[in-house]
Order: structure tokens, then C-alpha cells, then sequence
């Protein structure tokens, strides 16, 4: 199992959503949560599935288990700290008068 | 699958597996004393799908005397291995470590979801 | 190889090295002893190591080329040395010429063996701590 390095490139349309917020409006970040958030979900199910090899001695490897869960940990800190970032910039466009 | 519970429910048996396992070397000089042992996929397997309370799982394990297989055998009919059982010992140690830490971080993961991430 | 098999590896060697002390006890406390069941003086002890599996499931051969393995007693055999033959008419068991044989155990040696096999065991103890202080480490990784 690889630890990946997380950069902004696991979550390619963040990039994009900047660009594309003055035409389309809200749906690009709709869009851009639900990716990231079913991708990190991919990655806790992993880690769930560790757990419970740990728990039920199916496997007594321990590195893995703490690899897995560090890894699900991480992205999803990673993910709550963009969805603050892409809500907090939304809400101040939002708050742009016209 | 609840991780938690289950988490709960493999704490439960290790304390009683600990339990076992210290009996025995506690009577590691004791004549005639028999060398206990516990099945814990057998115990694990049985609680996974329960939903008893954990004192109910703690009492229900089976213990039984463990089978000679060292032909190492005492004078006095003691039938404890003791280098063993402080593999066993250990083992059960370093599970039940990684076990709590590993409830221990899924709630630190909550509070931080609860929190929304900003500290 | 599970990862808790180190501890099946280094509890072996104790077990091992145990049995060892036992023997050396044996030859020690029968160092003067004349009379035994099978008739003739106590013949010294020795212990024949043997390398073991000691995993908890069953490897499968080819992945490994080198198998780790722990150790266990092959067998306790008597030492073939010659018996100590000393000159004391007096003794109970002297026969027709006054000679009484003693006991092939030399002190020395066994005293020496003892050391080793005390020096072993250890070497094995902190096999074993290492080996959980290293294990209950790696539970930092989610700290």
C-alpha cells in the first residue's frame, strides 16, 4: 500500500472551480464536494476494512491498519479544509453586491 | 459495520483472554496445575453478530486446559509453558494497545467533524 | 511470517536455553554421586539444540528460500568422557582394587555452560522487549 503524498492535484476540480464560478454559479461546488467527498469515503471504507481484520485477528499486521488509517484520517482533514475554503469563498461571493 | 462496538467487543475478550493468560503464570509453580487456554477467533466470531452487554461477553468465553505438546513435562504434574505464555502475553498486549488507539483516533476524528475543522 | 512470530522465535531460545539450566543443574548436583539406578557413576548430560519452525500458521515453502527458524531440544545425551577413577580403598563403592570412579562432570565446564547459557537466555529476553517496545511503536503512526 502506497502513502500517497496529498497535494491539491488529488482534487483536480478545485482548480477549475475557481475559473468557472462567475458562469455556472453554485454547481461547480456542489459538484467539486461530492467528488472529493466520495473519494475519501472510498478510502475510510479501506481503513474500515482494516479495523476490522485488526479486531477480528483475521490479520495480525498492524502497520497496515495504522498506514490505512492515517491515510483516511489525512484526506479527510484534507477535504473538511477545502469544503471550509470553497464555503467560506462561495458565502464571500456571494456577499458581493450587484 | 459498527467499528465501534465492534472495537468494544474485541476489548471485552482481550481483558478476559488477559485474564486467563495471567492465572497461568501466576501458577506457573503450582503442582499439578493445568495450563488454561481460550480460543479467541472462536470467542470473536461468537460475540460479532450479539448484541450483549460487555459483561455478558466478558464471562462467556470458554476456557479449557490446554493439550501437552512440549514434552517438556514437570515433576509435579504443572503443565504451564511459561515462555508461552508471556508470548501470548505480549501479543494480547500489543493488540489490545492498537486497539484502543484505534478507537481513540476514530473519536478524535468525530470531534474534529463535530468541530467542522476549525480549531 | 506474522509479525508476532519474533516472539515465537525468542520464546523458543528461553525454552531452550532453559531446558539447558536444567541439565547443568542435573550434572551439578550429581557431580560426586557413585551410585545410579543403572548401576557405575552419574555420566554427564548434554543437551542437542535443533533449528524449528515455530509459526503459528503454516508457511508455504516457496517464499522464503531461508526459512527463520527457532530452536528447540533435540535430545539429552550422555557424554561418552571417561569416568574419574580415584584411588580410596575406604570408599563404599571402591572395587577390588580401591578405585572408585566418579563422575565425568568437570566443574569447570559446567560452570562455564552455565554462563552461556544465562548470557543466551538474556540475549533472548531483550530479543523479545526490542521487539515490543518496536511493536507498540508503531502505534504512534495514528497518534
Amino acid at each position: 500500500m502506497k502513502v500517497e503524498t496529498f497535494t491539491l492535484n488529488t482534487f483536480p476540480d478545485v482548480g477549475k472551480t475557481k475559473n468557472e464560478v462567475q458562469e455556472t454559479g453554485k454547481t461547480s461546488f456542489g459538484d467539486v464536494l461530492k467528488d472529493s467527498i466520495k473519494k475519501v469515503g472510498e478510502i475510510e471504507k479501506e481503513a474500515d476494512q482494516e479495523v476490522q481484520k485488526l479486531a477480528t485477528m483475521e490479520s495480525g499486521d498492524i502497520v497496515n491498519t495504522m498506514m490505512a488509517i492515517e491515510k483516511a484520517d489525512i484526506s479527510f482533514q484534507m477535504m473538511m479544509q477545502i469544503r471550509n475554503k470553497i464555503i467560506s469563498a462561495y458565502e464571500e461571493i456571494m456577499r458581493i453586491q450587484v | 459495520m459498527d467499528m465501534i462496538g465492534l472495537i468494544g467487543k474485541a476489548l471485552n475478550i482481550r481483558a478476559s483472554y488477559h485474564k486467563v493468560i495471567s492465572g497461568n503464570i501466576a501458577n506457573v509453580a503450582t503442582p499439578g496445575y493445568k495450563e488454561k487456554e481460550m480460543d479467541f477467533k472462536k470467542e470473536i466470531d461468537r460475540v460479532i453478530n450479539s448484541d450483549a452487554s460487555a459483561s455478558v461477553i466478558s464471562n462467556g468465553v470458554t476456557v479449557t486446559e490446554s493439550p501437552e505438546n512440549d514434552g517438556l513435562s514437570s515433576l509435579d504434574g504443572n503443565t504451564v509453558s511459561v515462555e508461552n505464555q508471556i508470548v501470548k502475553l505480549t501479543e494480547n498486549q500489543v493488540m489490545y494497545h492498537s486497539l484502543v488507539q484505534v478507537a481513540a483516533k476514530r473519536f478524535s476524528m468525530m470531534k474534529f467533524l463535530i468541530s467542522e475543522g476549525r480549531r | 511470517m506474522g509479525i508476532f512470530d519474533i516472539l515465537r522465535i525468542s520464546s523458543s531460545g528461553l525454552k531452550a536455553q532453559r531446558t539447558r539450566m536444567e541439565v547443568i543443574a542435573g550434572n551439578l548436583a550429581n557431580i560426586h554421586t557413585t551410585k545410579t539406578d543403572e548401576g557405575g557413576p552419574y555420566r554427564k548430560k548434554d543437551v542437542v539444540f535443533m533449528s524449528s519452525d515455530v509459526s503459528a500458521e503454516k508457511s508455504f515453502g516457496g517464499v522464503l528460500a531461508k526459512k527463520i527458524e527457532g530452536v528447540k531440544v533435540d535430545s539429552v545425551q550422555e557424554s561418552d568422557k571417561a569416568f574419574e577413577k580415584v584411588f580410596d580403598p575406604n570408599h563404599p563403592d571402591a572395587d577390588q582394587e580401591g578405585y572408585v570412579m566418579f563422575p565425568n562432570v568437570n566443574l569447570m565446564e559446567e560452570m562455564t555452560d552455565m554462563t552461556a547459557a544465562t548470557r543466551a537466555y538474556e540475549a533472548n529476553v531483550n530479543v523479545m522487549n526490542t521487539t515490543k517496545e518496536m511493536l507498540i511503536k508503531t502505534l504512534d503512526l495514528i497518534k
